[in-house]
């Protein structure tokens, strides 16, 4: 088996979050204020190991995601996002390639399409869209050669995508919803399957338990699920059988909130995968980051 | 009640100070986290003359003090608050007697 056609199906797992909001691994229709900047700031941690054709395959990706946030109009808000990257395949027999650098840069809008507001509570719905763009090196090489795509840290190609996100948000909790889908193009003689994805997050205030006038910080227990379609990737113009599938992950995750700053963290579990072929499947994805409100 | 625990502090903060402190109690709805208060706050402290804030996230209440013989309009907070992203229900003055 070759390493590329092992990985094509981590390419959705690799994509930077892209957003700065309430739910830890999507992004959320509430508000950013009129020329207002928020700052995320992300460490995930992804382990795929679960190697189906036995070659004890496995791939760590490090990356720190820096997204900045800007609300441009009280109904629009701009995103960039930008992942540092160090990615690790081991291999049995001692092979080991690696690689490090700045990842894909990210850019999007989102737009309010309703907001009903109410005391302590409100429903929105928003669209986004945006393009990530091939600024990471896509053509790194190491004493073996050029290493395989997946390990890359940019992937050289041009992907849009489109999608509508819902937040309902009380006092107590929230849930949110986000719904995607990201057409893939070809660089490099490789393009990877377009990716479609629902994000679901519900969030219980824990802490305080009851509000008081001075309660200016709470804790929520977070508790999301993923459900990522894949398509199968094409390597010189032919399609790769051993790539793409669906994965459901359910996150369980913890988030303080207080006025300024927002402190996060969640675990990504496989729950169901089923990939094509020998595609390797996921371990886990660890998060935790934090955002400031500036 | 709430409320007047609120307005217990800045009546006697008036007392102390300036008889003729001038306040406004605005309810802003959209509310839902502390997040998201700080949001509107940092509108209201950018206004040129307000010298103090006051919120409470679970009523949406803002309390705003301004200096002397500065007066704030209906019209611009309900401005500040939108472009916050949020909406605004209630804009009165409160006026505190010596």
């Amino acid at each position: 088996m070759r390493p590329a056609a092992a990985l094509a199906g981590l390419i959705i797992l690799l994509t930077p979050v892209h957003t700065p909001a309430a739910p830890i691994t999507f992004s959320t229709a509430l508000p950013v204020g009129e020329g207002k900047f928020i700052n995320r700031e992300q460490l995930i941690l992804t382990r795929s190991g679960d190697d189906p054709a036995n070659n004890g395959l496995v791939v760590d990706v490090d990356a720190l995601v820096s997204v900045l946030a800007y609300g441009a109009s009280e109904k629009l808000a701009l995103f960039a996002a930008l992942p540092y990257l160090r990615k690790e395949l081991r291999q049995s027999g001692g092979v080991r390639r690696s690689s490090q650098g700045i990842g894909d840069l990210t850019i999007f809008g989102r737009y309010t399409l309703f907001q009903r507001d109410g005391i302590g509570r409100t429903l929105r719905l928003g669209v986004i869209a945006g393009v990530k763009a091939p600024t990471g090196d896509d053509d790194e090489a190491d004493a073996l050669g050029r290493l395989p795509i997946p390990l890359q840290s940019g992937t050289g190609s041009w992907d849009s995508f489109i999608g509508l996100v819902v937040s309902s948000e009380t006092l107590q909790g929230g849930f949110h919803s986000q719904l995607t889908y990201q057409a893939k193009t070809a660089a490099n003689n490789f393009e990877a399957g377009d990716v479609s994805r629902l994000d679901l997050s519900w969030q219980r205030r824990v802490w305080p338990r009851a509000l008081q006038p001075s309660s200016n910080a709470f804790v929520y227990g977070v508790l999301e699920a993923n459900i990522i379609r894949s398509e199968k990737a094409r390597m010189a113009g032919q399609v790769n059988n051993d790539s793409g599938g669906t994965t459901i992950f359910i996150t369980p995750g913890i988030q303080y909130v207080s006025k300024k700053l927002i402190l996060e963290a969640a675990i990504q579990i496989p729950v169901y995968q089923d990939l094509n072929g020998t595609a390797l499947e996921s371990d886990y994805v660890f998060r935790a980051g934090f955002r400031v409100n500036y | 009640m709430k409320r007047l625990f609120f307005l217990l502090p800045l009546l006697f903060f008036t007392s102390q100070a300036l008889a003729e402190d001038v306040h406004y109690h605005v309810v802003v709805s959209g509310l839902s986290c502390p997040f998201c208060v700080y949001g509107v706050e940092k509108k209201l402290k950018n206004l040129e003359g307000v010298v103090d804030i006051k919120s409470e996230l679970e009523t949406g209440e803002f309390f705003v003090q301004v200096e002397d013989g500065v007066s704030l309009s209906e019209e611009t907070i309900k401005e500040l608050v939108t472009k916050a992203g949020f909406t605004l229900v209630t804009f009165e003055e409160i006026v505190l007697e010596d």
